[in-house]
């Protein structure tokens, strides 16, 4: 190994296209929430339409792993903690969930809840382990 | 390493940069809260112009 060949990679932000698919993940999701809303009702369309909001978040994903790709050791250090942190709170709080669900009675959550947990419990992980770091 | 770089004038965003890597690591490499990588904790010492042993020392020692 050339050791003078360090690093491979540089720290570098979030790609575009990660800022162009929040943008347009937005206005697809306003779209489809409009169109599924309108009177004229969707036919033959509500698959396509529940779908458009796939297509922005699947660049958000190549953005994120872009970014995680280019990031410089100490960076991706900390994104795998917080990606741990998050999925164990999030498969936690998901069979918690279940459990309540199915021995007390609790009322059933939808799937995206575990969605915005993980995204939300990485977030704050990510941020606490940057500031441990440094 | 803080003393290697400062005799070097080197500021921590001039030194990341000369490593490849960010500022945030060479903070945390100098506060040693993070132990770099082996071709990362090389590379250092390459700069320097020194061994890595010269430069990076197990705990245990």
């Amino acid at each position: 190994m050339a050791w003078d060949g360090y690093p491979a990679r540089k720290w570098v932000g979030l790609p575009p296209e990660y800022w162009v698919g929040m943008l347009l993940y937005v206005l697809f999701m306003v779209a489809a929430v409009s169109i599924s809303r309108s009177s004229a009702g969707l036919g033959g369309w509500s698959f396509p339409v529940g779908l458009l909001p796939t297509i922005p978040m699947l660049m958000i994903l190549r953005g994120y792993l872009r970014m995680v790709r280019h990031q410089d050791e100490l960076y991706r250090h900390v994104q795998l903690e917080a990606i741990a942190m998050a999925s164990g709170i999030t498969i936690v709080f998901c069979f918690t969930s279940w459990f309540l669900e199915t021995f007390s009675g609790f009322p059933h959550l939808s799937i995206q809840w575990a969605g915005i947990l993980l995204i939300f419990s990485y977030g704050a992980a990510a941020g606490v382990l940057m500031r441990r770091y440094t | 390493m803080r003393e290697l770089r400062e005799a070097n004038a080197w500021s921590q965003q001039e030194l990341g940069e000369r490593l490849g890597v960010s500022r945030q690591t060479i903070i945390s490499i100098e506060k040693e809260k993070y132990d770099p990588s082996l071709p990362l904790a090389f590379a250092l010492a390459r700069l320097f112009e020194y061994q890595i042993e010269d430069v990076f020392i197990p705990d245990s020692d």
